[in-house]
């Protein structure tokens, strides 16, 4: 049997049956082992898609293009630095009911076998909305992830936790309803006649030659637009995104934040390859930008002054999912830049949140006005925190300040000078709304009620130190696959 | 209001009519064992859309989909409502962020502004798409409304169910054309509203001895 034949049957089935069987598996370390050897595997087969052409099944409905391999490659490596630190994460929860050091209540934790399993079942269905061309199959995909992914959120068993899960699922789902009328409409909008079955994938419905009903179309984007753009956590849909990061276990918000919405993003830039390919691309466009400005808009309001480190990075997210829709909405004029910082927000968000949990296990608090003397307490985390707010607020050499820059000059070439100069001017209140609190995080004394520090665990440091890493290598670097990778992505839906 | 009651007294027209009717029911009842009621009937209406819609030409196909639809939307789902229901302590009525009339009001007036909406959209290739349009779109904002102005967790979970009845009566048209967005929006009404929802439902009740989202309070900015 060709390799090519297995490789995305056995991406889907791998965590498909590792999450069954972490249900059978009574004992923790294999479990764990289990999770870091799906998330190894999947990985690899990841990997294998960049060199060997995946076979396609069911005309689109499984089929690997250039924007779903970034997106499963980002994902599959985002989800084994996650599955490295959870090992060491889940070593660390005490076990039983325990006091919430918040309200000083009593909560124990969802079953690890039960977490576990949720987790290779959110890999299992970001996999499957990476890997079709099928809208149908894509909001499946999507649709999974909310609901795999709240007991994720509600880890912790407590009040606050529970809160955000509810709102998580509330809005999510209203979202993911609305993105379910917009594929609804889209099917009227490309029939041509009564009882016409309309082929529901990518390649099918851009090839519709002019026989698309526009104001069926438009309302369908409409839809579509704000159905995955709650999912994306786009203002003014946002309200779940900080309360659900905020609340959720650090490497389950590293997921949410690098990975999910990142599949979110997938539905928005699927719309957007066929309202280009239809000629609809200058409505669409329109309607990105002005979702992208007001949501950079609200994520600047709330970002300074916001007090809590956790929620802080939640806004940070808003703000980067604006930027993605901005630079959707410019199209080729802000090149491979969009694309690139998809990749760069994804791999900072991720290093951040991890970090976020190391500081929250050492000072039980969020409170950024509460945290001081990091550089002595938690020395490596200091470090690694401080370059992670350094590389997502954009300021050079890392790649989030190669995008960013990117997007500012596809703005500037299209001749939208006012956008560009507000794009700039909230960039740097941000910049100052994140970077002040992180000072003071980071240097001052080590509050008095603080026990010694102890050794950091290297699992608990070393997948935010890659991360990092990566998202400076690539602002000093990209490689020529890379840049292949992301202008073939970038050509699918980016409006020339 | 021309479009939706164009075909007189056909059952189509009969039942798209109930399913108005129940919505603006839903937006103005304030005991849930009623609006559970509701929900089964409104159910067992959009159970049988799809052989309403055949025009006398159903086959095997649309009979088992109509049966399963049923059992689910009329059977299953009201059911596991009511025993959600049943296990929650009594609850007074009345919490909610807009009053009963004021949201049934709301409603009759979108389900105006669907007509309206229908009348300017150019005429779908299926015609029975637009003449669904209006009640289906009137439908999805009910939910909407329901979910949004009601402070009780499962009246909340009542407008998501209202929303999907909504989204699947957008499908129906759709039922002969052997597209998979029936079974979709069932998909989503499982899943969801009934599996995930109801479980958080019964955490939400033990953790905060009440299911009034105005309790969650501890995440603001």
């Amino acid at each position: 049997m060709s390799v090519s034949l297995v490789l995305l049957p056995l991406l889907l089935l791998l965590p498909l049956s590792a999450a069954a069987a972490c249900r059978f598996i009574l004992a923790d370390s294999p479990r764990r082992a289990l999770l870091v050897l799906t998330a190894a595997c999947e990985l690899v087969l990841a990997g294998a898609t960049w060199f060997v052409e995946p076979a396609s099944f069911g005309g689109e409905l499984l089929c690997l293009d250039a924007m779903g391999r970034l997106v499963l490659s980002l994902t599959c490596a985002l989800f084994f630095v996650a599955s490295l630190y959870a090992v060491a994460y889940l070593k660390n929860e005490q076990p039983g009911t325990r006091r919430d050091f918040y309200q000083n209540l009593h909560f124990s934790n969802t079953p690890e076998a039960v977490f576990t399993s949720c987790m290779l079942l959110f890999l299992a269905s970001a996999v499957l909305a990476a890997a079709t061309r099928h809208l149908g199959l894509l909001w499946v995909g999507i649709e999974t992830t909310t609901v795999v992914s709240a007991p994720l959120i509600y880890f912790h068993r407590h009040k606050r936790s529970l809160e955000a899960a509810w709102k998580y699922l509330l809005i999510c789902s209203v979202g993911i309803g609305l993105a379910l009328i917009g594929n609804l409409l889209l099917d009227i909008s490309m029939q041509s006649e009564a009882g016409q079955a309309v082929d529901m994938s990518v390649s099918a419905l851009s090839a519709n030659d002019g026989g698309v009903h526009a104001g069926w179309f438009k309302t369908a984007f409409v839809f579509l637009l704000i159905g995955y753009g709650a999912k994306m956590g786009i203002a003014p849909m946002h309200t779940w995104l900080p309360d659900a990061h905020s609340e959720a276990p650090s490497l389950v918000s590293a997921l949410l934040s690098g990975a999910l919405l990142n599949c979110a993003f997938l539905g928005v830039f699927r719309a957007q390859e066929v309202a280009l390919a239809v000629g609809f691309a200058q409505f669409s466009s329109t309607l990105l930008l002005v979702f992208g400005f007001f949501s950079m808009l609200i994520a600047t309001l709330f970002i300074v002054n916001l007090g809590d480190f956790k929620r802080m990075l939640a806004y940070s997210s808003v703000e980067h999912m604006g930027i993605l829709f901005i630079s959707l909405g410019v199209g080729l004029a802000a090149g491979r830049g969009g694309l690139l910082h998809m990749i760069g927000h994804s791999l900072v968000k991720a290093a951040l949140f991890l970090l976020s949990g190391n500081i929250l296990a050492r000072y039980h608090t969020k409170s950024c006005h509460d945290v001081s003397g990091m550089a002595k307490a938690l020395p490596v985390t200091s470090a690694l925190w401080m370059s992670g707010i350094i590389a997502i607020t954009g300021t050079p050499p890392f790649v989030v300040f190669i995008s960013e820059f990117s997007v500012l000059q596809g703005l500037l070439a299209k001749g939208l000078f006012l956008p560009a100069g507000i794009f700039l001017v909230l960039l740097g209140i941000i910049f100052v709304g994140m970077i002040t609190p992180t000072l003071h995080m980071c240097r001052g004394a080590i509050p008095h009620d603080l026990k010694p520090a102890g050794r950091e665990a290297p699992l608990l440091v070393a997948p935010s130190a890659c991360l990092i890493f990566a998202a400076l290598a690539l602002g000093l670097f990209l490689p020529d696959w890379l840049r292949v990778a992301l202008d073939s992505a970038a050509a699918q839906a980016f409006q020339p | 209001m021309t479009g939706i009651f164009s075909d007189g007294g056909s059952a189509l027209g009969a039942a798209l009519g109930l399913v108005v009717i129940s919505d603006f029911c839903l937006l103005g009842v304030e005991r849930r064992r009623l609006s559970i009621r509701l929900i089964g009937l409104q159910g067992l209406v959009l159970g049988f859309m799809p052989l309403l819609v055949s025009g006398g030409g159903a086959d095997v196909h649309l009979w088992v989909t109509a049966v399963v639809f049923v059992a689910i939307k009329a059977g299953l789902l009201p059911l596991l409502l009511w025993r959600t229901y049943k296990k929650l302590p009594p609850q007074p009525p009345g919490a909610f962020y807009l009053g009963n009339t004021g949201s049934t009001l709301l409603g009759i007036v979108a389900f105006i502004f669907s007509l309206w909406l229908n009348s300017r959209l150019e005429m779908a290739a299926n015609p029975l798409f637009s003449q669904i349009f209006p009640t289906a779109f009137a439908t999805i904002f009910s939910g909407l409304l329901l979910i949004i102005s009601r402070r009780m967790a499962l009246t909340q979970i009542f407008g998501y169910l209202v929303m999907e009845n909504g989204i699947y009566l957008l499908s129906v048209p759709m039922a002969q054309e052997s597209a998979i967005w029936l079974e979709l929006s069932i998909l989503m009404d499982i899943l969801v509203a009934s599996f995930v929802m109801g479980i958080a439902l019964t955490h939400i009740n033990r953790a905060f001895d009440s299911t009034d989202v105005e309790r969650f309070a501890s995440l603001r900015d």
